[in-house]
């Protein structure tokens, strides 16, 4: 029980906080056709966490919030550029923005030796759960103890952090966000101006990618963003069903998918040892993958 | 002197350097129904896109019942072309509908049953009450054209401006649409469509706007779609331009 609370309950908070938030403001990013974009932010918010970190030197969540915004926002207007001044196709400059400034990410980490401080290369793209700890925890006991949660992994709270804040725009905004997704010019049109909330949409992706960075690596965020919306989208109809669903394949795919990563080597022995971020990616993949495959579209009731 | 619905000045939109509509200047009537014909290219969606801001005006002045759109948005309502939106979107009719409402409701507030419950009465009005439930997916090419004018109902607008609501839509439809369209007139609205089956024309509307890239004619569908105009309209070969290079 306490080897439970200790290390494997932070860790599957973690991998099913990470995959929730991403999950979450997926759903906007598949409906206005910008899946890429997710991925795009996983990788440009890298740099931006780098520098941050070298020139405030702590890892505190608004100063990681700061530098990521800086660099999302700097890709953003250099991709804007790309396509406006070089008349470079959007798709182009947004892969290669992304890329560079990723490769630019990875260049800091080596040349200013945090990579082997305080970040690891292989972390940022894999992703890693498992290092989320709670030693503090004694027993059932902890869970109510202040003290306690308070050693909880820092990631944590920047997850939930992370979460509320999405969530809480996410519901306020979801009649201008159902509008701008399905008609732009209509939504212009009655004074909603889909420029904004899809800069809103694009900082949510931002904070989602930068909280969720450390669990699930730049690589495997893309999955989480975009699989449970798809395999949502499935299933349902209706907007708000599909969100809901949504969230409900992230929390399985995180609960499960950690289970996997765990019980697996204990099953089969430790030499086939698994990333739960990866287990976790894998899961939501087969989740849309069966879906598909049984074309269960329609069949649940909407939700009002 | 009468503030027109639509007063468009000395309009001017270009794409790259191309000019899609040319100094175009119109005052539309106060009510009624208006056509805006044109061969394809003609500019007919450009300047409804710029009359609402959808589009840059490279130069000229829109009024809406004599001020600049951004003030009068509650006295518009809008219809993009049907092909314009991705009709698998996760959306039942009476969602859409209700869209028409969303400047009503305001911002950061939800859609409530009360607005719902609205959007059936609205579309009732284009014959589509038993389908508020339906996924648009699932809605005929005609019944997804009623449902988006009777989202332009929801929005209870003096001025509609609809992009090519007639097109392939069925006989119903159109039957409905036009009988919409009447009331709306009765009722003191202006509706301008951008239409392009000239064999409907003097049916449906009564007034006319005939566009190529400029101004060819305007005014009464009796005494303005003359052959004369429709051939200065349709027949003449393509204008060069060369001072847009």
């Amino acid at each position: 029980m306490i080897s439970f609370l200790q290390i494997d309950l932070p860790a599957m908070l973690v991998g099913t906080l990470a995959a929730l938030v991403c999950a979450l403001i997926g759903n906007f990013l598949v409906l206005t056709r910008q899946s890429m974009l997710g991925d795009a932010m996983g990788h440009v918010v890298l740099p931006g966490i780098v520098i941050a970190f070298v020139l405030a030197g702590t890892t505190a969540t608004w100063v990681m919030l700061t530098g990521a915004f800086a660099a999302a926002l700097f890709s953003a207007m250099l991709v804007e550029f790309f396509r406006r001044v070089a008349r470079i196709e959007a798709s182009a400059a947004l892969g290669s923005v992304f890329t560079a400034m990723f490769a630019l990410g990875v260049l800091l980490l080596e040349r200013t030796g945090v990579a082997r401080t305080t970040f690891d290369v292989h972390h940022i793209l894999f992703g890693n759960i498992e290092t989320a700890i709670w030693p503090a925890a004694t027993g059932v006991a902890s869970l109510f103890d202040p003290t306690a949660l308070a050693s909880l992994p820092p990631q944590l709270g920047r997850l939930a952090f992370g979460l509320a804040v999405v969530a809480l725009v996410v519901v306020l905004l979801f009649k201008e966000l159902r509008v701008i997704s399905f008609d732009p010019d209509f939504a212009r049109t009655v004074g909603i101006p889909p420029q904004i909330i899809g800069a809103v949409v694009v900082t949510l992706a931002a904070l989602a990618a930068v909280v969720s960075l450390s669990a699930v690596g730049a690589i495997l965020l893309v999955a989480m963003m975009v699989c449970p919306p798809a395999t949502a989208r499935m299933l349902t109809d209706d907007l708000k069903t599909q969100v809901w669903l949504s969230l409900l394949f992230a929390l399985a795919s995180g609960v499960f998918g950690y289970a996997i990563a765990v019980l697996v080597p204990l099953a089969f022995g430790y030499e086939i040892s698994l990333g739960a971020a990866g287990t976790i990616a894998v899961l939501s993949g087969l989740f849309q993958l069966v879906a598909m495959l049984f074309g269960l579209k329609r069949g649940l009731p909407k939700l009002t | 002197m009468t503030i027109h619905p639509l007063s468009v000045k000395n309009l001017t939109v270009r794409y790259g350097g191309r000019a899609a509509l040319d100094n175009f200047s119109w005052d539309a009537p106060e009510r009624g129904l208006a056509a805006i014909v044109g061969p394809n290219g003609a500019g007919k969606s450009s300047l409804l896109k710029a009359v609402l801001g959808l589009v840059p005006k490279a130069a000229g002045r829109v009024e809406i019942f004599g001020k600049p759109i951004s003030e009068q948005r509650d006295l518009i309502a809008y219809v993009p072309q049907r092909a314009s939106v991705d009709w698998d979107f996760p959306a039942t009719a009476g969602d859409v509908v209700a869209m028409g409402l969303y400047r009503r409701i305001g911002w950061l507030r939800p859609v409530r049953a009360a607005d719902h419950a609205a959007a059936r009465k609205y579309l009732d009005m284009v014959r589509l009450g038993d389908f508020a439930d339906r996924q648009i997916g699932a809605l005929s090419g005609g019944q997804q054209q009623r449902v988006f004018l009777a989202r332009a109902l929801a929005q209870q607008a003096k001025l509609f401006l609809l992009d090519e609501p007639f097109a392939g839509v069925d006989a119903v439809t159109e039957g409905v649409m036009t009988g919409v369209f009447r009331e709306l007139r009765n009722a003191g609205s202006l509706v301008v469509c951008v239409h392009h089956d000239l064999s409907s024309v003097q049916e449906i509307f009564d007034h006319v706007v005939l566009l190529h890239r400029e101004m060819i004619a305007s005014g009464p569908v009796g005494t303005t779609f003359t052959p004369e105009n429709i051939s200065r309209t349709y027949g003449v070969p393509l204008a060069l331009n060369p001072g847009n290079g």
